[in-house]
């Protein structure tokens, strides 16, 4: 069944034609809440509550994208956890007797200590430094890149979901971009070669 | 010549990286892209951090998130009940707002009737001035019985008073007090004198007296009430008395409110009273609504 058809018996109230629909798009949900909370537990929660609201919500659906208009309702949900931590900042989790602050950057309490490949290591610490330039971003330039240059969406998806004008969209993407790179460019030495920038490549 | 890339220049690059351009903003890049090596450099180091963020690894979801009839059920009341409140207190603010300026603004307040205040209406109005005053005309043929329980009546020592005494002017002007002595009591009616003879001028800054009828033809008593009489259908809403052209002729003003404006010093307004009750209650409201709230998050 296509996504039109599975959409229309949901507007109708259909729970099993849209849990189809929850199934085809919750991986995209997820990563967006993910690499906007940067907390498994907190992406799920928004993830489980932007589908809830979705269902509650068909009927304001007007057509266009529906893949956009469900990262719109992750995107909200997202910004709502965001205002609730602002509100209620919360301590992190710490060992109790701190002996060096390395153990804050990368806490070895919490490390899995059982052997791993190399490559496996290299692609955890690279997406690791992903996401932590991501979260350095302003939360409003964070949401547009990750659905363009993660998600893979156009420009004009981008503008329903983030309910921002074209305009904006490619103002907030640019700057974001330029943000990244100049993060990115320090950790260079964790980028495959055909990735690196500037002379970290002409060095290879 | 490299000139130094804007920021409208670095929008462009990063919209061209991704194919969003129309076709005069295309041109303008790729010549920008051939003239000036910051412009391609800065391109390609766009084009490198897309790709790194192209090839992120996609976490794998923990669980369906598929959902249940009981999970979209939920109750949703304190939802909707958190906006109405606010409404409410909004409201209830705007009612007490517009009690304690109504109050306040010079020609908006009200004031409270009191039973001093003259019954007797007095409507001037430009040129003729018309006063109406209650009163019934005599009945030629026939008095109202008059009932005396327990003998017959003392003289008015009371609170109240009777009402105005007026020499010179037919009985049925004079009220029910020209059946009785002087009323000695506090606040007692208007006492009318109806002179022919005009009154002598007052000075400057005096109030300016209305003249009234010298000649007042009673009209017939028709019907068979005890008291007063009915009139005529064409005659009924009409003014008992039309003026004559004596500007000369008196007539005395409403008696000052001493008394009212003592009493008022000690009373307060219900105005006062409702816009005090109604910011009362937009606080309430406001501090429920922000209990909800807190409860809910």
């Amino acid at each position: 069944m296509d996504e039109a058809a599975l959409i229309q018996d949901a507007l109708h109230g259909d729970l099993d034609a849209f849990n189809r629909l929850v199934l085809a798009y919750q991986q995209m949900a997820f990563n967006l809440a993910y690499r906007m909370l940067n907390d498994d537990a907190a992406a799920e929660d928004a993830t489980q509550t932007a589908f809830i609201s979705a269902y509650r919500n068909i009927r304001q659906y007007r057509g266009g994208s529906f893949r956009a208009w469900v990262m719109r309702m992750v995107t909200n949900a997202c910004y709502d956890e965001l205002r609730r931590r602002q509100r209620r900042p919360t301590v992190a989790l710490e060992p109790i007797h701190q002996e060096d602050d390395e153990e804050i950057e990368s806490p070895a309490w919490l490390a899995d200590h059982n052997p791993q490949p190399d490559e496996e290591v290299e692609t955890r610490e690279l997406e690791q430094a992903i996401q932590h330039c991501i979260q350095d971003l302003p939360e409003e330039f964070r949401a547009v890149v990750i659905l363009v240059d993660i998600q893979g969406m156009d420009y004009n998806e981008v503008s329903q979901a983030i309910g921002k004008p074209l305009g904006t969209i490619k103002s907030r993407l640019a700057r974001a971009r330029l943000r990244l790179r100049d993060c990115l460019s320090g950790f260079a030495e964790l980028l495959p070669a055909k990735f690196r920038l500037g002379k970290e490549a002409e060095l290879q | 010549m490299t000139e130094q890339l804007n920021s409208r220049d670095l929008i462009l690059l990063s919209a061209y990286l991704d194919g969003e351009l129309d076709p005069r903003e295309k041109a303008r890049v790729e010549a920008l892209l051939q003239s000036n090596p910051e412009a391609k450099e800065t391109f390609e180091s766009l084009q490198k951090t897309r790709a790194v963020l192209r090839n992120a690894p996609l976490r794998k979801v923990p669980r369906n998130f598929t959902l249940s009839a009981a999970t979209v059920q939920q109750p949703r009341r304190s939802y909707f009940l958190i906006p109405a409140l606010r409404f409410s207190s909004v409201l209830a603010t705007l009612m007490a707002v517009w009690m304690f300026v109504s109050q306040l603004l010079p020609g908006m307040a009200t004031r409270p009737m009191t039973a001093s205040e003259p019954m007797m209406e007095l409507q001037a109005v430009t040129g003729t001035e018309t006063v109406r005053i209650m009163a019934v005309p005599e009945t030629p043929q026939e008095t109202p019985p008059v009932v005396y329980w327990g003998g017959p009546p003392a003289p008015a020592m009371g609170m109240g008073g009777g009402g105005g005494t007026a020499p010179g002017c037919p009985d049925a002007f004079c009220g029910g007090a020209s059946d009785y002595p002087p009323a000695n009591g506090i606040g007692g009616g208007l006492d009318l004198e109806f002179k022919s003879q005009a009154m002598p001028e007052s000075g400057a800054g005096s109030i300016q007296i209305n003249p009234v009828p010298t000649q007042i033809e009673p009209l017939p008593l028709e019907g068979s009430g005890p008291i007063l009489g009915v009139r005529q259908p064409e005659e009924q809403g009409k003014n008992l008395f039309t003026p004559h052209s004596n500007p000369t002729k008196p007539v005395p003003a409403p008696l000052p409110s001493a008394p009212q404006s003592q009493q008022e010093r000690g009373m307060i307004r219900p105005a006062w009273l409702a816009g005090a009750g109604f910011a009362i209650l937009a606080l309430g409201l406001w501090l429920l609504s922000m209990l909800l709230k807190r409860k809910i998050s």
